[in-house]
């Protein structure tokens, strides 16, 4: 995913710390926690309506 | 004597590098601290909430507090944080006279993904915008809480969380961009000043609920077939007075949040300011909270005598003054609570008689109380500068008034339209059966109170 630094300093003009920083991953990350997100709220919802139909 | 010069010279510019840093270091960790005094509304929230819902019910609306509060963090991560920056011009994302708004510059700082990653992740070169992103977002998840209380016992927990989302990530922040920002076109052409987010935050909460309301219809057995209604009250009024004073505790920070920090590159001045860039302190908002407070609780007492109410109506004391906390007098601001305090009930008498079951009162402490206190700002703030600058628009009781319609708007119509579409999906309301039975015992794996509510006997003495 590519480090920013190696070495563990407060060096001046540096920016982003986290891995990826710069390259495609946060986009890449982001696609997959959105993903996540929506699928939780398709099991949420299937769970919920399974339980409706249980005490109708 | 040039080496000495040079010497104090580079002491100076040392004393002024510390001192900006330090300068620097406490405007992060101002809005850091923010961020855990905001979520004590949420504390008070889930309990005010549960407390407020009958015992058969109480889980599961802590479920949905908690999920609320769960979803709204990351919608306003991907894309609530962009919708504040890319629109307070309008639907046009351009650009305003400040220069920090429309499409262009959301992308290069308020995206999840791209160049703009930089600034919504760590930075070393950037100590404000993960705070400040921090402190919106718990604005966010408050919308979303407001709008919780007032359809307990009734509503889906998906739909629910899906139309916190709507509100949380998109309706109260278009209201913000518009409204809450200094390139915002509701400040910079009708000079509509809000400073503590009465409208913007709390009246686009109340009538979005106002929008789910109408579609979700009342709890079973709230009215009866002619018309009047009956009271349904919670299992806990005391979990619900104690939640109450823990929203008002946390409104503490939420209102400091609204202050901007003064002394940085992104500051309007070298001392505080709102977000308008106008002058304040501290100070004013602790006269005045203090004073709002006092005053929402004695105009509940006067009227209702009830500790439920006088606790909402020092929440509504504060929301009344909310938009001019910033510049009112302290006797003004007790005066102006005093009235939210007295409105209050009478204004929940009037929802309840139009047929709307508002279990908490969340639509008329947030929604008529936040408007009554943005129409008061109007009249007794009328000709304050509004923003920053030569020739900004000045606060009007007209330019309040359309501010207040606007946030109506918003409001009222993303909630009724998000909600009818979750209504024809199946999405919206509990079944019959499950809403008889309770919802904790339908969907919930825990229970509220596995030994009853024991009473103990007193020790002897």
């Amino acid at each position: 995913m590519g480090f920013p630094f190696e070495k563990a300093e407060w060096v001046a003009g540096m920016e982003a710390i986290f891995p990826g920083a710069g390259g495609s991953m946060p986009g890449t990350w982001a696609l997959i926690a959105i993903v996540v997100l929506i699928g939780a709220l398709a099991i949420g919802q299937m769970s919920e309506a399974e339980k409706y139909r249980k005490h109708k | 004597m040039e080496d000495q010069l040079a010497e104090l010279a580079a002491q100076v510019a040392a004393i002024e590098a510390k001192g900006n840093m330090t300068n620097t270091m406490f405007a992060e960790a101002y809005y850091y601290i923010t961020i855990p005094l905001m979520i004590i509304i949420h504390a008070g929230f889930l309990a005010y909430e549960m407390g407020a819902s009958r015992a058969k019910n109480a889980l599961s609306s802590g479920v949905k507090n908690i999920l609320a509060f769960a979803f709204v963090i990351p919608a306003f991560y991907f894309f609530g944080w962009w919708v504040y920056w890319a629109m307070p011009t309008g639907l046009s994302l351009s650009a305003g006279p400040n220069g920090i708004s429309g499409a262009e510059y959301a992308g290069a700082i308020a995206l999840a993904w791209g160049d703009s990653a930089a600034y919504m992740g760590p930075n070393l070169a950037d100590q404000i915008d993960g705070v400040f992103w921090g402190a919106f977002t718990l604005f966010a998840a408050t919308t979303a809480s407001i709008m919780s209380g007032a359809v307990i016992e009734r509503i889906q927990t998906v739909g629910f969380v899906i139309l916190a989302i709507i509100l949380g990530g998109f309706s109260w922040t278009l209201a913000a961009a518009w409204g809450w920002h200094a390139d915002g076109w509701l400040v910079t052409g009708w000079g509509v000043h809000d400073f503590g987010a009465a409208g913007l935050v709390h009246a686009v909460a109340a009538f979005f609920a106002l929008g789910v309301l109408i579609n979700l219809g009342p709890r079973i057995g709230k009215f009866n077939p002619d018309g009047t209604a009956n009271d349904i009250p919670g299992h806990n009024l005391p979990f619900t007075a104690t939640g109450l004073m823990l929203i008002i505790v946390g409104f503490w920070g939420f209102l400091m949040a609204c202050l901007v920090v003064g002394g940085e590159a992104w500051s309007w001045s070298s001392n505080y300011t709102t977000i308008y860039g106008t002058p304040t302190n501290l100070g004013a908002l602790a006269f005045n909270i203090l004073m709002s407070i006092a005053g929402g609780i004695i105009g509940a007492w006067i009227m209702t005598r009830d500790p439920f109410w006088m606790m909402s109506g020092a929440l509504a004391g504060i929301i009344s003054c909310a938009s001019g906390l910033d510049i009112y007098y302290p006797a003004m601001t007790l005066v102006i609570a005093f009235g939210a305090g007295v409105l209050l009930k009478p204004a929940a008498n009037v929802l309840e008689n139009m047929g709307i079951d508002d279990a908490v009162g969340a639509v008329t402490v947030h929604g008529t109380i936040g408007i009554y206190g943005m129409l008061v700002l109007g009249i007794v703030a009328s000709g304050y500068p509004a923003a920053l600058g030569e020739g900004a628009a000045v606060t009007s009781f007209v330019g309040q008034l359309v501010g207040a319609i606007v946030f109506i708007a918003i409001g009222l119509i993303t909630g009724y339209v998000s909600s009818l579409i979750l209504k024809m999906l199946g999405m919206l309301r509990v079944p019959e059966a499950a809403e008889i039975a309770g919802l904790d015992t339908v969907k919930v794996p825990a229970q509220a109170y596995p030994e009853g509510i024991a009473v103990s006997p007193p020790a002897s003495s």
